[in-house]
């Protein structure tokens, strides 16, 4: 198990690398002068004197290899430039604006899992009774509504009309809860019915069939023997959806003023903030491929044909 | 006929209605048959002539998509009127299933030793560490090499005929009164076979368990069954004791099996 995750592990270095100069590439090919974009945040009248000036101080006047082994060497230790804008280093203020996001996919994925898993389970048991009905019909619903819709009719109604929970802002645990919810609905009715779907496909496998007759429990039976199995779909789609909730906290954090990294990233695009824009980019792969390494992880511990491979097989 | 029958099938049909199709198919029909406590009956027929859906009705482990009707009675009770609750204490305790492929009966992601184990504690109040001794022990019985090495081994690294011998492993563990053996030797070569049966017969002397031995192959049936039924299209075609039928066979379909059979055995030696 550990020489697998080092295994692992080491293969990042080179999707890091890589990811780091393509996003590297992207910004200085694109048209539109970082110099440019300094002076008129910084509302400095751009004369081709001032815009020298700063090319130089940026280090833009050099190779493009160059300005990229400088910007590298400087990532070792952690120094991703200062923002044009605010002229604070990018680091701190992302991590700052990444923290709250953070915690709202976590509320968002802890949510999803608590509701889905049960009642995709349920559902699967119940097969074609009222309970698979409802979550059926609600499934449906519930994944055709787009998040921003559901946001503002979860503050008209648990907020404006209700009172119950604050309509935006962050603070304390309550703060957090409708803009959960609107995250993580369209997820659990889709997981939910997935992991049903899941459940029912192995429940027909004859070794289901012979744990079934050798008088193990249904709860054994379910629990060990099949949902097992029924997981590993289960958790490929919940790893994919995880970067999409990542994504998607843009429109909560919109919807309920939520101080995230989502609002930065946007606003960093807006104003061509280049440092910024470079290091959320590679902040947001390095969460990416952290997820996958997870995921990667949890799958050889389920499976032990991932974990023993080159056992057997070259 | 006495009364001191183990199983007893009377009049089972099996009915086939796939989901959402509104015509039922009948695929076993009005099949009857007795087993006496400590005798092995063989049932014999071709491919798809119903023998696993027969034995598998016995345990209740139909899909259901499948209805049954009829009596399968066992110790006294009709298991086809009994509750899944009870019907869960008698699946592997009493009866127990030696399933036909067991490349498939094993799910790939536990370990050998987990299934025995698990097995075995369904029935019994044992602690882990003394369940696994005693899956070792059955491992031993079955002549394998290196039992406590195997136990933490996984299905997918175990070849089809040492499958077949740790599915007879775990229902030695169950000790069961009746072993229903869907197909034990099918698909293995000669040498395997000849130890199977071997097991087989040890297991019906030494704790007197009664079987149900289903075969395509009327000379593995021969070796073991006191008694045989041959089934054709889901219809039981012919009955009785096992030198009566070798030696007159009365249906067409008995002779095709036997003369099959021997021919098999000719070209194998
Ligand atoms: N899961 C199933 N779905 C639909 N029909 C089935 C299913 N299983 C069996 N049948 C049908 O029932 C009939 C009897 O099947 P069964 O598996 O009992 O045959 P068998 O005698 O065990 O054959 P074999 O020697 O090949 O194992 C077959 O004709 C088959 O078409
Ligand atoms: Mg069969």
């Amino acid at each position: 198990m550990i020489p697998f995750i080092f295994k692992r592990i080491i293969n990042l270095i080179p999707i890091l690398l890589g990811t780091s100069i393509i996003t590297f590439l992207l910004i200085h090919l694109v048209p539109g002068d970082p110099a440019e974009a300094y002076l008129r945040l910084s509302q400095i009248p751009p004369t081709d004197e001032a815009a020298a000036h700063i090319r130089k101080e940026l280090g833009l006047d050099k190779p493009l290899y160059v300005q990229y082994f400088i910007w590298l060497l400087d990532a070792f230790q952690l120094d991703f430039g200062e923002s044009f804008i605010t002229g604070d280093p990018v680091f701190e203020e992302a991590i700052y604006y990444l923290w709250p996001t953070l915690q709202l996919t976590l509320a968002a994925i802890v949510l999803t899992l608590i509701i889905s898993v049960p009642v995709g389970i349920l559902s699967a048991v119940y097969k074609d009774r009222l309970f698979d009905q409802v979550s059926r019909i609600l499934a449906y619903v519930g994944a055709s509504m787009p998040s921003f819709w559901l946001g503002f009719l979860l503050i008209y109604f648990f907020s404006f009309k209700l009172g119950l929970f604050p309509s935006g802002s962050r603070g304390t645990f309550v703060h957090i809860v409708l803009p959960a919810v609107t995250m993580c609905l369209v997820y659990t009715f889709t997981f939910t019915r997935l992991l049903r779907s899941g459940i029912l496909e192995f429940m027909n496998q004859p070794y289901v069939m012979y744990a079934r007759s050798r008088g193990l429990k249904e709860r054994v039976v379910i629990g060990k023997h099949v949902l097992k199995n029924a997981s590993q779909p289960f958790i490929t789609a919940f790893s994919i959806s995880i970067g999409n909730m990542l994504a998607g906290t843009v429109i909560a954090e919109n919807v309920f003023a939520w101080p995230g990294i989502g609002r930065y990233f946007v606003s960093a695009i807006v104003n061509r903030d280049f440092p910024a824009i470079q290091f959320c980019v590679l902040l947001m792969t390095i969460i990416f491929v952290l997820i996958n390494l997870i995921v990667d992880i949890i799958y050889a511990y389920l499976d032990p044909r991932i974990r023993l491979k080159g056992d057997q097989l070259k | 006929m006495s009364t001191e029958q183990l199983l007893s099938i009377k009049n089972l049909n099996i009915y086939l209605q796939e989901h959402g199709s509104d015509t039922r198919n009948q695929i076993i029909h009005n099949v009857s048959f007795d087993l006496e406590k400590g005798k092995v009956l063989g049932i014999v027929g071709g491919s798809g002539s119903g023998k696993t859906l027969t034995s598998l009705s016995v345990l209740s482990l139909l899909h259901d998509k499948f209805s049954v009707t009829g009596s399968i009675h066992f110790n006294g009770a009709d298991l086809l009127q009994l509750p899944e609750r009870k019907i869960r204490k008698i699946r592997g305790k009493e009866i127990a299933l030696i399933p036909q492929n067991p490349m498939a009966s094993f799910n790939p992601i536990i370990s050998i030793g987990e299934h025995m184990v698990e097995s075995m504690r369904s029935h019994q109040k044992l602690t882990r560490k003394i369940a696994k001794e005693l899956a070792i022990y059955y491992l031993e019985k079955m002549n394998f090499a290196d039992p406590s090495d195997l136990i933490s081994q996984y299905p997918f690294q175990l070849s089809g005929g040492m499958l077949q011998r740790v599915l007879i492993a775990i229902t030695l563990s169950l000790q069961p009164s009746l072993i229903i053996a869907d197909e034990p030797t099918t698909a293995l070569d000669k040498v395997t076979e000849d130890h199977i049966l071997h097991q087989l017969e040890i297991m019906k002397e030494e704790y007197d368990t009664s079987m149900l031995l289903v075969s395509h192959d009327f000379h593995v049936v021969s070796r073991l069954a006191d008694e045989v039924a041959v089934i054709h299209n889901g219809m039981l075609v012919e009955k009785g004791s096992i030198v009566n039928v070798f030696r007159q066979p009365n249906h067409s379909y008995t002779k095709q099996l036997i003369d099959a059979s021997i021919r098999l055995k000719r070209e194998k030696p």
